[in-house]
Parts: C-alpha cells; sequence; structure tokens
C-alpha cells in the first residue's frame, strides 16, 4: 500500500509544483538570454532597465517557487490528512506508518527538486561567466588542499554532510507534520494551536544549538591546530545524530494523534 | 452470527458537552437500518467513531467483533456527509483510487451506474456541480462489496428526480448478507426501503425496532411518527 500511497501523493502534488518549478528554468534562460545579448553593456538606459528587471524577476522567481513549494506542501498535508480529503485517507485500509512515510518522501523529493533546480540554474547563469566559475574551482580546489593540510577532512566527510544535509530536511518535514498533528489536539483554533507547537518546538531546538556551540567553542579552543577538521566533522555528526533524534520525536508524534487521537469533527 | 455492529457504553464528548451517552447497540446482518434522529443528535458522532475518525471518550464498538482498524476498514464502505475527493481528480482517476484501495471495489459496477446517471468519466470533479459530485461518492462507495455500507446524509444534495434512481442503485447494489446504515433526515424518501429504523436523541439511542412493526404499532408512517417524537 506504500508505494499506492506514493503514487497517489506524487500525482496529487505534481500538477501544481511541477510548472511552479519550470518557471524557474525559464526565468533562468530569459536571465541567460540578458547576460549573453550584454544588456548590461548597452548605452540604452531602457535595455540596461530591462536587463536589471529580467535579473530580478529570475531571482525573485527562485525565492517565491522556493517558498512557495514549501507553502504547497504544507497545506497539502493539512488539507489531505486533516481536512476534508482525510476523510478518505483515514477510512482507506492502509497503515497509518504508510500514510506518515509516503507523504514525508514525495515532500522530501519535492524540496530536493527544488533546491536541484535552482542550483542548477544558477550553474547555468553563471557559466556566461567564465573567469568567475574559473576563479571559483580554483577557489574549492585551494580550499581542499587546504583542509587536507589539516587531515580533518576527506570525502567521507564531505558524503557525511549530505547525509546529514538529508536527514535535516526529512526532520524538518515531520516537524511540520507533527506540529499540524498535534495542532488538531485543541478542540478550537486548532492551525492556530499548530503554529504555536512550531514555535515552541522551534524555540526548544535553538536552546540545544545554543548549547552545543558553547561545548563546541571549548573544544576548539583546547585542539586549536585541528579546528576546522574537528568542527567539520563534530559538525556533521552532531547534525545527524540530533536531527535523527527529531525525526524520531516528530515521527511518533504525529503517528500518535493520527492512530490514538484522530478527531476528524 | 456476530452482529456487524456492537456498541457496549459507548461515549463521546467534546470538552463538557456530551454526544453519545453509553450506548448500547447491536445492529444485525442483512438489513437496511435507518439511523434517524434531529441535528445534534449524535448521528455523525456515532457513524465517524464506527469508521475510527473518532475515537470514543468511553467504552467499546466493534465491527464485525474486531475494533475499528485496518481490517475493519475492508469491511465497511463509508460516504460521509461531505465531499472527500480531490478535486483536482477526475472521475475515472478516483474509480482508479478505489480500484486500488478496495480489493472488493467492482470497477464494472462503477462504471455502468455512471453510465446511467450521465457523468462523464473524464470530467473533473472540480468542474462537477455538488449534486453530482455527491452522486459520484455514493456510486464509488456502493460499487464495493463491503460488508457494512455506512451512508450519512447519502442523498441530502441530491434533487429528487435522482433520488429514486439512487436508492433503487442502493438496494440493488448491495450484497445480501450485508448490512446498510443510513443517516437521512429524508425519512420520506428512504421509508419504504428501511428494514429497522434506530431513533437517537441527544446521544441517546431512544428506539430500536423493525419498521414494519413501528408502523403497525403506531398506526402511521414512520416519517409521521419521527416528527412527533421529535417534535419542538
Amino acid at each position: 500500500m506504500l508505494g499506492k500511497l506514493m503514487k497517489y501523493e506524487w500525482k496529487a502534488t505534481w500538477k501544481f509544483l511541477l510548472p511552479m518549478n519550470l518557471f524557474i528554468i525559464v526565468m533562468s534562460l530569459f536571465a541567460y538570454a540578458t547576460v549573453q545579448l550584454s544588456f548590461f553593456d548597452s548605452d540604452n538606459a531602457l535595455v540596461m532597465l530591462t536587463g536589471t528587471f529580467v535579473i530580478m524577476a529570475y531571482i525573485l522567481s527562485m525565492i517565491v517557487v522556493s517558498i512557495g513549494t514549501m507553502i504547497f506542501l504544507i497545506y497539502r498535508a493539512y488539507k489531505s490528512t486533516y481536512g476534508d480529503e482525510g476523510y478518505l485517507l483515514h477510512t482507506l485500509p492502509v497503515d497509518k506508518h504508510h500514510i506518515i512515510i509516503s507523504k514525508t518522501l514525495i515532500s522530501a523529493a519535492w524540496v530536493v527538486i527544488n533546491i536541484l533546480i535552482v542550483y542548477l540554474s544558477i550553474v547555468f547563469l553563471l557559466s556566461t561567466q567564465w573567469e568567475f566559475m574559473k576563479n571559483m574551482v580554483d577557489g574549492f580546489h585551494y580550499y581542499a588542499e587546504l583542509v587536507n593540510d589539516f587531515d580533518g577532512i576527506g570525502g567521507f566527510d564531505v558524503f557525511m554532510t549530505l547525509i546529514a544535509g538529508m536527514v535535516a530536511l526529512l526532520a524538518k518535514i515531520l516537524k511540520f507534520g507533527a506540529c499540524i498533528s498535534l495542532g488538531q489536539l485543541s478542540s478550537n483554533h486548532k492551525v492556530l494551536a499548530s503554529f504555536g507547537f512550531y514555535y515552541g518546538i522551534y524555540f526548544v531546538q535553538n536552546l540545544f544549538n545554543i548549547m552545543y556551540y558553547v561545548v563546541l567553542a571549548m573544544i576548539a579552543d583546547q585542539t586549536m591546530p585541528t579546528y576546522t577538521g574537528i568542527s567539520f566533522g563534530v559538525s556533521w555528526a552532531f547534525d545527524l545524530i540530533s536531527n535523527l533524534i527529531y525525526c524520531v520525536i516528530f515521527y511518533l508524534l504525529t503517528w500518535y494523534v493520527m492512530e490514538k487521537k484522530l478527531n476528524l469533527e | 452470527m456476530i452482529p456487524i455492529v456492537q456498541c457496549m457504553g459507548l461515549t463521546k464528548t467534546y470538552g463538557g458537552k456530551v454526544a453519545l451517552n453509553q450506548i448500547f447497540l447491536n445492529l444485525e446482518r442483512g438489513k437496511i437500518i435507518g439511523l434517524l434522529g434531529p441535528n445534534g443528535s449524535g448521528k455523525t458522532t456515532l457513524i465517524k467513531i464506527m469508521n475510527g475518525l473518532l475515537k470514543p471518550t468511553a467504552g467499546e464498538i466493534l465491527i464485525g467483533g474486531a475494533r475499528p482498524g485496518i481490517e475493519t476498514k475492508y469491511r465497511i464502505s463509508y460516504l460521509p456527509e461531505r465531499t472527500y475527493l480531490n478535486p483536482g481528480m477526475k472521475v475515472i482517476e478516483m474509480v482508479q483510487y478505489f480500484q486500488d484501495f478496495y480489493p472488493d471495489f467492482r470497477m464494472e459496477r462503477a462504471f455502468d451506474m455512471l453510465h446511467r446517471l450521465q457523468i462523464p468519466p473524464n470530467e473533473r470533479l472540480k468542474n462537477l456541480s455538488k449534486g453530482t459530485k455527491e452522486k459520484v461518492q455514493l456510486i464509488l462507495v456502493m460499487s464495493r462489496d463491503a460488508d457494512l455500507y455506512v451512508l450519512d446524509e447519502p442523498i441530502a444534495g441530491v434533487d429528487p428526480a435522482s433520488r429514486d434512481y439512487i436508492l433503487h442503485t442502493i438496494v440493488s447494489n448491495y450484497n445480501r448478507n450485508a448490512s446498510i446504515l443510513f443517516s437521512t433526515h429524508l425519512i420520506s424518501d428512504v421509508e419504504s426501503i428501511l428494514d429497522e429504523v434506530v431513533f437517537i436523541k441527544y446521544g441517546n439511542i431512544i428506539l430500536q425496532a423493525p419498521a414494519e412493526q413501528i408502523r403497525q404499532r403506531e398506526g402511521k408512517s414512520i416519517d409521521r411518527f419521527f416528527r412527533e417524537v421529535f417534535a419542538c
């Protein structure tokens, strides 16, 4: 049933999110053309103004689409789980675990697609600036050599940082799901209660982060020669472990409300 | 044989308000049962608990001997009082959706009913009128071979001309070993098909009896009797 739930979750989201994200690609083509046609070197003020407008619209499209993708996913999670469509979802003969996993994975897939489109769009635009790209690549090489000298960071650390990033994304999505679910426990003002839970959890998470950085600063103070390596290694480890714990907590909270406290009034 | 529905001291409160008050109720198999009561009497609350959409405050409910869960969702075909279909989907996609999730769904039956009610399968739900959406939902629900059909106000939004066909559809499309629980205000429209009647008032079951027995004992239709019992 998990596969079927994922199939229909994808179907329910792609019609809106795919065109929205493709809009970034369209805007990056316009931005690319503006740079290639040297709008900014023109003597004509109107041409320069058009170029500026296109670049601003391009940057704005990335911001709006990225935020819009998140808002749509949160709204969809609420509507399909605790809104009218929840009446169908919760009367399907499926495990609540499968409902949570399918929604989380499809949401994560969309956020990753959005990040990749934004990233590739920027690389595409910067490819017009060969000198800039070359300097950037040289900069990366220099940084890689520098950190290798410290003997602290290797390919494994970079890989684990990516894994930690993915787990952080899952934790964020599950946090939204948990807040929406916890809001349902309120007899009135369920949406308001969800926001309340979100900011409460946000506050607690920030407290833990501050404590972590204080401890890290103390460790770094005693181990200055390998500071970069230790901070990098400790950083992904901390992110990975803390977000794994958050994933488990938020997942269980969502499951608990769905399984034990469901109240579609 | 185990009753299809067993309520034992079933209670539901919202804050301090009692929606269901220690209900004891058994519903037998193979019957069309009318769950009748005025607004706020607890009909929808009872139905939602049967379907696992609400958790009882106290007491227990069993569907075919099992607590509401995955197993009972295979047995119950539920029509809520609201539109629960994704408006962005086409009718044919919803048929496929039911086919994917319910092993007892009969696709040919669904298409036959869609054809008879002249509902275009390739139309998106958001383009259909409220009444037509309700018809689509009813078709999907009645195209299953379930043990229990729970229909919450199934004809409320449907025009009178279609009601007869829908009631005929309900009666002719269900498995004879199954039961239908019907919640409605439109008693005169459904009275002729009811085998049994349950009156619910302020969260209490005040009457459960065969429809024919009530008509004979009271000497009047169930619609008339209902109006007297629940007169304001």
